[in-house]
C-alpha cells in the first residue's frame, strides 16, 4: 500500500473503485478546470502526496468528466476533498486547504499527530 | 425490475427500449417532465419540486453547425446573456483604461487585448455555472437527464442519450422549454460552411479577428460592439433598420454611438455569397440595395445574427397536434402557457409572442409550476418588462416605444419629456456624450401616467431596473417630479426631465 508520491488522475469509474479497493487511506480531490482555487491548491496537494507517500494514496477526479462520482459523494462545491479509509468515506472537506491545514487533516485521517 | 413496480404496472421491454406504461391506478413516473434545461426549464422544474412534485428535467445541446456545444443552463448561461455581458465588460474596461490616463493614471506602453485570456476566463465562469445548476437540481431533488427529449404521446416523453440509448418516461404534465437557436441564412452560398453564430463566438479559443456581423438585432449590435471595444475590426451589415421593435429614435442613438466609436456599418446591404480564399480569409460579396451595386470585402470571420428559430423540430409535436405558429414555428400558447394539447405546456423563447428574455422565462416557469401543483392560479404578467441592450452605449427601456405610444394614443394624446445629458465621468475623460439621452413618454392628460421610459448611457441596465418598479406601480410624471434625484448620477436626470418634445426647446441639460 503505497504510491510513488504523485497525485493519480482518475481515468474511469472502474479505476476509481480499484484505487479505493487496493489502498487503505485514499485522499480524493474533486476538482474542475474552471475552478480558480483548485489551481492554487494543486501544488499544496502535490506536496502532501509526496510527504505522505508511504501512508496515503492521492487521487484527483475531474468533476465535469465524472459528475456521477461527484454526485455519489455529494460534492457540491469545488474543490472538495473526500478522505477514504478502507474504501469508506471518513470525512468530506469542502474548500481550499493551505499546506499545514491539509497536513493536519490527513494526519487526523491516518491516526497520526 | 420488479422492485421498481408500484401497484400493478404493466411493462414490456423491446430491443433497447424500456417502456414504463401507466399502471392501472393511473400513476405516472413523474408529476412533471420538463424538456429543456435553460433559464425557464430549470426554474420551472426546481419550483415544481419545491411544491412537492416528482420532477425530471431533460437537457441536451445539439452541437452548433460548427460543432460548438455546452453544458446545463441553456442559452443565457452558455451562449447568451452571461458571456455577452462579460465580453461587453471586457470592452468597457478597454475604454476605461484609455480614460484612466486623463484621470492621472500612468499606463506605460500600448494597451492591447488578448482574446484567449478573456475567452478562457469567461468559459471557465460558464462552466462553474453549469456545475452550480447541476448541484441545485440535486439539492432540489429534480432528476436531471442529459438526453434529447421528444414527445411520444400526451403523457410520454422519450429521452435519447448521446450514446443513442432511448428511455421512456410518463408524466402527468409535460412542459416544453427548449428555447431557440440562431438561424443561418438559407439562400446565401457559403453561409453555413464559412460563417459562425452567437452559438460559437463565445466559445472560440482564438480571436475571430476582423469580423463581419450580419444582422441588426441586439445580438448583432452587442457582438459587433464588444468586438470593436476589444480592438477588433468589426462591421455590421444591416438589411433595413436596426433594433426592429425597439424605439427607433433610441436605436439611432445606439448605432450613431457605435459608428462614432469605430464600428463600421454597411446600411441597406444584403450579403450574396461567402467564399473562402486560399489565405483562409473569407470574401463576402454583398449588394447595396439602394444602388443595386455589388461590393466585396475580406474578413476573418462572418457572424450571422439574422434571427433565432425555435427548437421544435425534434420534439415530435406535429404528431400530437401541438399547434405551432405558421410564420415563426413557435408553439401557440394561452395566457397560462398551455398548448393546444391538454397537459402539454410551453413557455420561454419557444412560446409564440413571448419576450425572448431570461427573467420572463424564469418567472413564467415558476408561476406555471405553482399552478400545475395546484398551489396558485396566478398567471404571468408579460407587461411592463424592462430590458437593456448592452451595446457600447447601453440602452435601457421599460414600457412602450414613442411610436407605439403614439399609435395607441395619438400624437396629441402623449407628452414626451426628454433630455440630452452628459455623464459626469465623461467630462474629465473628454468623451463625447452626444448620444446620451433619455425620454419619458407619458399620457398627456391628468397626472400623465408614464407609458414608456428610455435611457441611453453608462450602466443603463442598472438605471432602468429601479425605474421599472415605478413603472410597475403605474407611476405618473407627477410622481417622477416628486422624486428627489441622487447627485451626482446620470439616473437623476430622469427625475429632473422637464423639456417636452412638443415645446421644441433645446433639450440639452446644462449645469446642476
Amino acid at each position: 500500500m503505497s504510491s510513488n508520491g504523485e497525485v493519480i488522475a482518475i481515468k474511469n469509474e472502474d479505476h476509481f473503485k480499484e484505487v479505493l479497493d487496493k489502498n487503505q487511506f485514499v485522499i480524493v480531490e474533486f476538482w474542475a478546470v474552471w475552478c480558480g482555487p483548485c489551481r492554487m491548491m494543486a501544488p499544496v496537494v502535490e506536496q502532501a502526496a509526496e510527504f505522505f507517500k508511504d501512508d496515503v494514496v492521492f487521487v484527483k477526479v475531474d468533476s465535469d468528466t465524472f459528475p456521477n462520482l461527484a454526485e455519489t459523494y455529494n460534492v457540491r462545491s469545488i474543490p472538495t476533498i473526500v478522505a477514504f479509509s478502507s474504501g469508506q468515506v471518513v470525512t468530506v472537506r469542502a474548500g481550499c486547504l493551505p499546506s499545514e491545514a491539509l497536513k493536519s487533516f490527513i494526519n487526523g485521517i491516518i491516526g497520526k499527530k | 425490475m420488479a422492485a421498481f413496480c408500484r401497484g400493478r404496472h404493466r411493462w414490456k421491454r423491446s430491443g433497447c427500449l424500456r417502456v414504463w406504461t401507466r399502471n392501472l391506478t393511473g400513476k405516472y413516473d413523474y408529476d412533471l417532465v420538463v424538456i429543456g434545461g435553460g433559464s425557464g426549464g430549470l426554474a420551472c422544474s426546481k419550483e415544481a419540486a419545491q411544491q412537492g412534485q416528482k420532477v425530471a428535467v431533460l437537457d441536451y445541446v445539439e452541437p452548433s453547425v460548427k460543432g460548438t456545444k455546452w453544458g446545463l443552463g441553456g442559452t443565457c448561461v452558455n451562449v447568451g446573456c452571461i458571456p455577452k455581458k462579460l465580453m461587453h465588460q471586457a470592452a468597457l474596461l478597454g475604454t476605461a483604461v484609455k480614460d484612466a490616463k486623463k484621470y492621472g493614471w500612468s499606463i506605460p506602453g500600448p494597451v492591447c487585448h488578448d482574446w484567449a485570456t478573456m475567452a478562457e476566463a469567461v468559459q471557465n465562469h460558464i462552466k462553474s455555472l453549469n456545475w452550480g445548476h447541476r448541484v441545485q437540481l440535486q439539492d432540489k431533488k429534480v432528476k436531471y437527464l442529459n438526453m434529447k427529449g421528444s414527445l411520444v404521446d400526451e403523457h410520454t416523453v422519450k429521452g435519447l442519450s448521446k450514446a443513442g440509448k432511448e428511455t421512456l418516461m410518463t408524466a402527468k404534465n409535460i412542459v416544453i422549454a427548449t428555447g431557440g437557436r440562431p438561424k443561418y441564412p438559407t439562400n446565401i452560398p457559403g453561409a453555413t460552411e464559412h460563417g459562425i453564430t452567437s452559438d460559437d463566438i463565445f466559445w472560440l479559443k482564438k480571436s475571430p479577428g476582423k469580423t463581419l456581423v450580419v444582422g441588426a438585432s441586439y445580438v448583432a449590435l452587442e457582438c459587433a460592439g464588444f468586438l470593436t471595444g476589444i480592438s477588433l475590426d468589426a462591421t455590421v451589415m444591416v438589411r433595413s433598420i436596426a433594433l426592429r421593435g425597439f424605439d427607433q429614435q433610441m436605436a439611432g442613438l445606439v448605432t450613431d454611438y457605435m459608428e462614432a466609436h469605430g464600428t463600421k456599418f454597411e446600411w441597406k446591404c444584403v450579403p450574396k455569397r461567402v467564399d473562402k480564399l486560399p489565405s483562409g480569409a473569407l470574401q463576402v460579396t454583398w449588394m447595396d440595395t439602394t444602388t443595386g451595386n455589388e461590393h466585396n470585402g475580406t474578413y476573418d470571420s462572418v457572424l450571422w445574427a439574422v434571427g433565432r428559430a425555435p427548437e421544435t423540430k425534434a420534439l415530435g409535436l406535429d404528431k400530437l397536434g401541438v399547434q405551432l405558429n405558421k410564420e415563426t414555428g413557435k408553439i401557440v400558447v394561452g395566457a397560462d402557457e398551455s398548448s393546444s394539447v391538454p397537459n402539454i405546456y410551453a413557455f420561454g423563447d419557444i412560446g409564440e409572442g413571448r419576450p425572448e428574455l431570461t427573467p420572463t422565462a424564469i418567472k413564467a416557469g415558476k408561476l406555471l409550476a405553482r399552478r400545475l401543483a395546484g398551489r396558485s392560479t396566478e398567471l404571468m404578467n408579460y407587461d411592463n418588462v424592462p430590458t437593456t441592450v448592452f451595446t457600447p452605449l447601453e440602452y435601457g427601456c421599460v414600457g412602450l416605444s414613442e411610436e407605439e405610444a403614439e399609435r395607441r394614443n395619438g400624437k396629441d394624446g402623449i407628452e414626451v419629456y426628454h433630455a440630452y445629458y452628459k455623464p459626469l465621468e465623461f467630462t474629465v475623460a473628454e468623451r463625447d456624450a452626444s448620444q446620451c439621452y433619455l425620454k419619458v413618454v407619458c399620457e398627456r392628460s391628468g397626472d400623465q401616467r408614464i407609458l414608456g421610459l428610455h435611457f441611453t448611457g453608462p450602466n443603463a441596465g442598472e438605471v432602468t431596473q429601479g425605474f421599472a418598479l415605478g413603472f410597475q406601480c403605474e407611476a405618473t410624471y407627477s410622481h417622477l417630479l416628486q422624486t428627489v434625484g441622487i447627485h451626482p448620477t446620470s439616473a437623476e436626470e430622469l427625475v429632473k426631465v422637464h423639456i417636452t418634445k412638443r415645446s421644441g426647446l433645446d433639450a440639452t441639460v446644462t449645469g446642476c
